[in-house]
């Protein structure tokens, strides 16, 4: 039933979930310093 | 929604979304047959039923936008359509990382071409393409070719649903709103609820983020657009 394996795949699912919100997330905030770089050029 | 609202949103999505890793991998039994790596579960469904969500926005502001996309919330109809495509697609992507991650034990392979899983890979890549059609194309009918592809696209969102209905799978049957005794046992389900409602909020708190951002990228396209037209008016002269 319970393999080192598949406790590890468990994990793996879990902390892979937040891996890829957390990149989502950098990606976002990486949007917005980019809009408000190109803002800021506009208006100089 | 302002700042105050958002701030006790995401405090709220934090204790929900702890509290639901607690009920999934603590408070939640181990199941008889597959054993612990069923808890899987309780952030696979979640996933999917986040960006099915995602993606039933994605479909009413599509056909929003493309009814009335010579009015002023066309523009508005739009970013939460493309804003919606792109978290439904993330979601979309976590379920289908959590499935091959359950599948390989359970199944002793990552990947089966099944109704179920065929179908959703399809969905993933209609609107991974509808995003790539959205990032690419430089016309100004993009957003329209999009609103109609988003249209199509969700034709394959029941497909998803249903398949493990319609056809034998290598998927298990289903365990919500399935056959008569194939439902979760009900010590299993409070894990579940939380962890949809963690999902969910936590869903939209970033579909919002993501809306301002589409709408802060519309409203600088504008004014560069206005900038370009005063410069060419300025040689011109």
């Amino acid at each position: 039933m319970d393999t080192a394996r598949s406790i590890f795949h468990l994990h793996a699912a879990y902390v892979l979930t937040w891996c890829v919100q957390l990149v989502y997330v950098i990606y976002l905030a990486m949007g917005f310093v980019r809009v408000k770089r190109e803002s800021e050029e506009l208006k100089k | 929604m302002n700042r105050a609202i958002f701030t006790i949103a995401a405090v709220a999505t934090a204790i929900l979304l702890s509290f639901g890793l607690r009920e999934a991998l603590q408070v939640a039994p181990t199941e008889a047959t597959m054993g612990n790596i069923q808890r899987i579960f309780y952030y696979h469904v979640p996933a999917y039923a986040t960006a099915f969500t995602m993606f039933a926005v994605n479909l009413l502001a599509s056909i929003f936008y493309l009814a009335r996309r010579n009015s002023e919330s066309a523009a508005i109809a739009d970013a939460v359509a493309v804003s919606s495509a792109e978290i439904g697609v993330l979601f979309c992507s976590i379920g289908l990382i959590t499935g091959m991650l359950w599948a390989k034990p359970v199944w002793g392979i990552w990947w089966t071409w099944d109704a179920r899983l065929t179908s959703t890979f399809v969905l993933w890549l209609i609107y991974v393409s509808y995003l790539m059609l959205r990032q690419m194309s430089a016309t100004d009918q993009a957003p329209t070719l999009a609103a109609a592809l988003a249209i199509f696209g969700f034709v394959d969102v029941p497909i998803v649903y249903m398949s493990i209905r319609w056809w034998r799978t290598q998927h298990p049957q289903p365990v919500i709103f399935g056959e008569q005794g194939s439902g979760l046992d009900p010590s299993m389900v409070p894990a579940l609820l939380v962890n949809l409602a963690a999902f969910l909020l936590y869903g939209a708190l970033i579909f919002w983020v993501r809306y301002k951002l589409e709408r802060a990228r519309q409203q600088l396209r504008e004014s560069q657009a206005l900038h370009s037209l005063k410069l060419a008016r300025a040689e011109a002269r």
